[in-house]
């Protein structure tokens, strides 16, 4: 047995091991795994969460009914206690367990009139037209992949019974929204990544003209997936948001160079044997193959000095991955081609490629201005690019929680909090402090997107106002610090429980919790800002900052796109230096980096334009189109270098060059494209987005190695 | 005459020709009695409607107390229920309280036609303590129970059923909110010095000592309420429950 065949013989079993151990591998997509980002950050939201406890809550809006009729509160109250009961469940705020706690399930009048004479409820737990009332679950997952799955399926059955008595019911909240993520991600995955699987394999087939090729390519790229896989799992990696990417990432990147290998031999063996065919492919493919996987390996392997450990993590297993797809494709692959005496075929698009060649190289300079005024263009809108999300519109209009998102935000409460947290010198029942407190809370409250601030000095107005026997007019903050003190130190275990969760024992340290009801990050962003600034202008003995779980998935994701542009910035670095280095041709790499280049400017146009904006799942397009143009365009120079050292003119040799790799470039391209497209049927709006713009991608990509690269090629000095 | 009284002493007239003659005040008292020894509502129910029905017809401030008394047989008997029943069964506790609420209502407006004794003090004091079942009827109603308490207790010191009255808030109120067990002892100390058999002292200071978490003394003042009135649901429930 050749080397060859004993490599590719261990490589099937290592496959198939890998097969077994991926389909071990877990997903978890919890929160958690986004938001370790910033050390400090960190330390501070832990602090908050030992402090006042947990940040994240779900609302259950209710409508429909006569809120303040003793049967509707009765029915509350029974679904207060199913909620309370639900493992993960931390409290419930709510009218009925006011109703419950504070008028012991009677006088629905009194309860009326508590709830409507004050600020105290409105906008938080009841709609100001009082049509519309909140329950807000305060929840503290496990750390278990599956606990917000399973928290909010255990609050839609605590609140069924409500719907059956004529309530409406609507549940919202970053748990309700992640969980809503995950379920249609994962049912569209199931659905679309098939057919698209199906659909590219079933393009490549017809245009490799062979069953026999297409299974070869779909083995070599299937083997990379699994042996990446079956690594992530034997290191005790898990799948989450990002690394799902990983499969059908390396999948479209190891089809590639198994594309040029079966390409180059499908022509070679026109004329030779099988087994020369197969030798003299490798050959051929070996070199660029190599220079363009070490590329795109490096480009990700930049990811490895991100900050996000899921980053990090997809980084270096992409790395991974490609470097195992080189023996795949240049020895599994051929071997394959070998066994399964894979025909000669004209590929239908090598006359395609050949026909573009021609036209290209008859006016490369007006390919090239073409090409700059799109550069232009493109490059001017890019700053019309959005850098924040809003995850909201990941999902269809008509989805449910979309719905209950759109009717509830406008009514009542809000989505998540911004956590502002004080610090004082005094205790926060000096009145020297209140001014401070209720300034910070007017200036949260005067932004549009916060519902409602929930301060403990309206905790400390209601104390009042219960303690001297519940009169309306009784609802201000005390006379002195004395008077502040007595209401405090007359509260009962559940007053102290909600004293706790806005100050601490010492009293020094305040929490206010603006809830905001606007899902668009940018506008979040600029809440913050502001808050910030508020914070800055504190007076002396008093300072404060912002967290809050949703702060920090914002902010994470911030930094996740600011280190993906950053690794494209590298990768282009990487390009470069890696074909001069390769090709001993500084002038290549410099030549290779404007058809590289130019499809990522012109996607971000695109998003700039369609209103795509660059979020965790948009900014890895770049990567990918970056990594099947480098192919690509690896391959040509490769081809290109040697018909020059071969003696043709720079014409003939770019020519030569596109007929030898034309082909595999459409192949690729096509193959890719199609399953790309193909996820523009998807409901889950990012898998869609995906799908249109790397589809788009690929095809400006080919575009520019087919033509904006021999155009280069011919139009300017090179030193082969 | 008013059209309900006309209505009313027709209703009566009709009763007495077909059930006999009314029950006298005696026999209204002793009835009253019974009914709360056997903790039976029922019983106590008719004795309130009997008296209710009587002052209609023949108004006397002995029967006005009978009346007020009656209704807060009534409202403690029916708060005792109210207290036994699960949190669970909102509607049917609301119901309840608004039976309590009505019986209470209709003893403070009985009283408000009575001249002022520590007794009538005393039973108006319960009366707003039956309505208080929650932090909001607290507030809204403790400084007429703290003002009719001291009252009956400036009236006549030696009121061993005001001093019982008195210890209630002592007794039921969380300590932040002046809730203190050890002087709710001791007043419920002083109530059984000055009349040892009253079961209301007994049975509250059996809690008062339960909440102290002294069970023996608990424990003993069961057993005695008990043993002085073998039907004592209260102390019977409480020592059927203990294992």
């Amino acid at each position: 047995m050749s080397w060859r065949r004993a490599v590719a013989v261990a490589l099937v079993a290592l496959t198939a091991a890998a097969a077994v151990a991926a389909s071990r591998m877990r997903v978890d997509n919890r929160l958690e795994r986004w938001v370790d980002t910033d050390p400090a950050e960190a330390k501070r939201y832990h602090e908050f969460r030992e402090q006042f406890g947990s940040d994240e809550f779900v609302v259950v809006a209710l409508s429909g009914v006569p809120l303040f009729d003793a049967e509707v509160l009765d029915a509350m109250v029974a679904a207060q206690e199913r909620l309370e009961a639900v493992p993960g469940v931390t409290r419930v705020d709510s009218l009925a367990a006011v109703y419950r706690d504070l008028y012991g399930g009677e006088d629905p009048e009194a309860l009326e009139a508590e709830a409507t004479s004050t600020p105290f409820y409105r906008g938080l737990l009841l709609s100001g037209d009082s049509k519309v009332t909140a329950m807000l679950v305060e929840v503290d997952p496990v750390a278990e992949p599956q606990a917000r799955h399973r928290i909010v399926s255990d609050l839609r059955r605590a609140v069924a019974p409500l719907e059956a008595q004529g309530f409406s019911v609507e549940l919202v909240g970053s748990t309700v929204l992640v969980d809503a993520l995950d379920e249609l991600s994962r049912r569209e995955a199931l659905r679309t990544f098939p057919a698209a699987l199906v659909a590219s394999m079933l393009v490549l087939a017809l245009l490799v003209r062979s069953w026999r090729g297409m299974a070869v390519a779909a083995a070599c790229s299937g083997a990379t997936v699994l042996l990446t896989l079956g690594l992530m799992e034997v290191t005790g990696r898990e799948l989450h948001m990002m690394s799902s990417a990983l499969p059908s990432l390396l999948w479209v990147l190891a089809l590639g160079n198994s594309v040029h290998v079966l390409q180059r031999y499908q022509r070679l063996h026109e004329q030779h044997s099988v087994d020369d065919a197969v030798s003299e492919a490798v050959a051929d493919a070996t070199l660029p193959g190599t220079l363009a996987t070490l590329t795109t390996a490096l480009g990700f392997l930049s990811l490895v000095t991100a900050d996000m450990a899921p980053v990090r993590e997809v980084g270096l297993f992409a790395a991974l991955g490609l470097a195992l797809s080189l023996p795949v494709n240049l020895v599994l692959g051929p071997e394959l081609i070998r066994l399964l005496r894979v025909p000669a075929r004209r590929s239908v698009a090598r006359a395609g490629a050949q026909w573009s060649a021609r036209t290209v190289l008859r006016r490369p300079r007006l390919v090239l201005a073409v090409a700059a005024l799109v550069t232009v263009v493109a490059a001017a809108m890019i700053p019309r690019i959005r850098v924040a999300s809003n995850p909201l519109a990941f999902l269809p209009s008509g989805h449910e929680v979309t719905r209950a998102y759109r009717s509830t935000g406008a009514k009542i409460a809000g989505f998540y909090s911004l956590e502002v947290v004080i610090q004082t010198d005094v205790p926060w029942t000096d009145p020297r402090v209140w001014p401070v407190v209720d300034g910070l809370q007017a200036r949260l409250e005067a932004s549009p997107v916060v519902a409602k601030v929930v301060s403990p000095l309206d905790l400390l107005r209601k104390l009042r106002q219960w303690q001297r026997g519940f009169g309306p007019s009784d609802y201000a903050l005390p006379a002195s610090r004395e008077e502040a003190e007595d209401l405090v130190a007359a509260l009962d275990g559940r007053g102290r429980q909600l004293v706790d969760r806005l100050v601490t024992g010492d009293g020094r340290t305040l929490r206010l919790s603006a809830i905001v009801n606007e899902m668009d990050e940018g506008s979040f962003l600029e809440l913050v800002a502001a808050t910030r600034q508020a914070l800055a202008q504190l007076p002396g003995g008093v300072n404060g900052w912002v967290t809050g779980m949703v702060l920090r998935l914002v902010e994470a994701q911030q930094d996740l796109v600011s280190s993906q542009l950053r690794s494209l910035g590298f990768a282009c670095v990487v390009i470069f230096v890696v074909i001069a280095f390769g090709l001993r041709s500084w002038r290549l790499g410099l030549l290779s980096l404007p058809p590289n280049v130019l499809p990522v400017i012109v996607i971000f146009a695109l998003m700039a334009v369609a209103g795509i904006p660059l979020d965790a799942a948009t900014v890895m397009v770049a990567s990918v189109t970056l990594g099947i143009s480098v192919d690509n365009n690896i391959h040509l120079l490769t081809d290109f270098r040697r018909e020059r050292w071969l003696g043709g003119s720079r014409r003939l040799a770019a020519g030569r060059a596109v007929d030898q790799v034309g082909a595999a470039m459409v192949v690729t391209t096509a193959t890719t494209c199609i399953g790309f497209f193909s996820l523009c049927l998807s409901a889950f709006v990012p898998i869609r987005e995906f799908g249109f713009l790397v589809g788009s991608a690929m095809l400006i990509g080919l575009a520019a190695d087919l033509w904006m690269g021999p155009a280069l090629l011919t139009a300017t000095e090179d030193t082969p | 005459m008013t059209l309900f009284r006309a209505v009313v002493v027709l209703v009566v007239s009709a009763t007495v020709a077909v059930a006999g003659q009314p029950r006298d005040l005696p026999s209204l008292t002793r009835a009253l009695d019974d009914a709360v020894r056997s903790y039976d509502t029922s019983a106590a129910t008719v004795v309130l409607s009997e008296a209710r029905v009587a002052r209609a017809s023949a108004d006397f401030p002995q029967l006005g107390e009978l009346h007020a008394r009656a209704a807060l047989a009534v409202a403690e008997l029916l708060r005792i229920e109210f207290e036994g029943f699960p949190q669970g069964e909102a509607e049917r506790r609301r119901l309840l309280g608004l039976r309590i609420d009505a019986a209470a209502e209709e003893g403070l407006h009985v009283l408000d036609g009575l001249p002022e004794t520590s007794e009538l003090q005393r039973i108006r004091a319960d009366l707003i303590a039956t309505m208080i079942r929650s932090d909001f009827r607290a507030k809204k109603y403790e400084q007429e129970f703290l003002t009719a308490v001291g009252r009956a207790l400036e009236l006549d010191e030696s009121n061993a059923r005001a001093w019982v009255s008195s210890a209630k808030p002592y007794l039921f109120a969380e300590p932040q909110q002046g809730g203190d067990v050890a002087e709710a002892l001791r007043r419920l100390d002083r109530a059984l010095e000055l009349d040892p058999g009253l079961e209301s002292a007994r049975l509250l200071r059996a809690v008062a000592h339960d909440k102290a978490g002294n069970q023996a003394a608990a424990e003993r003042d069961w057993q005695a309420a008990l043993r002085a009135n073998p039907q004592c649901r209260p102390a019977l429930e409480r020592l059927q429950s203990q294992p």
